[in-house]
């Protein structure tokens, strides 16, 4: 049940991309094209996105733990540092 | 293909949010879609699991296709391409996390350091484009 939920799961972010046009290389490239003929899109996704999971999030959070899981994923603890800032950097040039 | 498409574009981001969600509600993993990829590359963990993720994905993304239309082919030359690619590893293994692991669930969780991240690689992500396309003459798809 837990790997057809990641299916699942899967299948619904992949539909979510490809709706957004976010596995189109023109329309990310066109939100980071900001000098040219800017497409906004990319920020409504992330906006629609982070509107979900930030009001889902801490609902699933008050459970003790997942439904097909023994445990919620840990996360490492809040910390702004080089290999954040310098991966994410590189992720960028790379995105584009 | 450079319209501005806000209404698809909410539509496809409350999909991939709640695909977010239902992943952390059964599995208690945040969907990062660069973690995955690497664990169902290099099978960490579960990759069981990983993998039907991945294939998920590009299931979503072919189901859309054939509802939908065709996708448009990659813009660059390969070599950048490849180039790009390797970044985009490198970069999400060393940071932890990528669109969707800082953008969409660390921003959900309103965490400070994925909010960090998303602004240093927009702005790397914007820097590279203008070189490359409006320095470089490199076109865009």
């Amino acid at each position: 049940m837990k790997r057809l939920s990641a299916a699942v799961c899967g299948l619904l972010f992949g539909l979510g991309l490809a709706i957004s046009g976010m596995d189109l290389p023109s329309k990310v490239l066109g939100f980071l094209n900001v000098a040219g003929r800017w497409d906004a899109s990319l920020l409504f996704v992330l906006g629609g996105a982070v509107a979900v999971t930030a009001i889902a999030f801490p609902f699933v959070r008050r459970r003790a733990k997942p439904v097909f899981d023994t445990a919620f994923e840990r996360i490492a603890p809040e910390r702004i540092d080089v290999p954040l800032l310098g991966g994410a950097a590189l992720f960028g040039v790379g995105w584009a | 293909m450079h319209d501005f498409t806000p209404v698809s574009a909410v539509i496809g981001g409350v999909f991939i949010g709640l695909a977010a969600t239902l992943y952390l509600l059964f599995s208690g993993r945040y969907a990062g879609i660069s973690g995955i990829l690497r664990g169902a590359v290099f099978g960490e963990d579960d990759r069981g699991m990983d993998l039907l993720f991945i294939i998920g994905l590009l299931a979503g993304g072919v189901l859309w296709v054939l509802f939908a239309g065709k996708p448009d082919a990659l813009g660059a030359p390969l070599p950048l391409v490849a180039i790009g690619g390797v970044l985009v590893g490198l970069g999400t293994c060393i940071s932890h996390g990528c669109t969707s692991g800082h953008g969409v669930c660390g921003l959900g969780r309103k965490s400070a350091s994925s909010l960090a991240a998303v602004a240093t690689f927009l702005v790397t992500g914007i820097a590279t484009v203008f070189v490359l396309h409006h320095l470089g003459g490199v076109p865009l798809p």
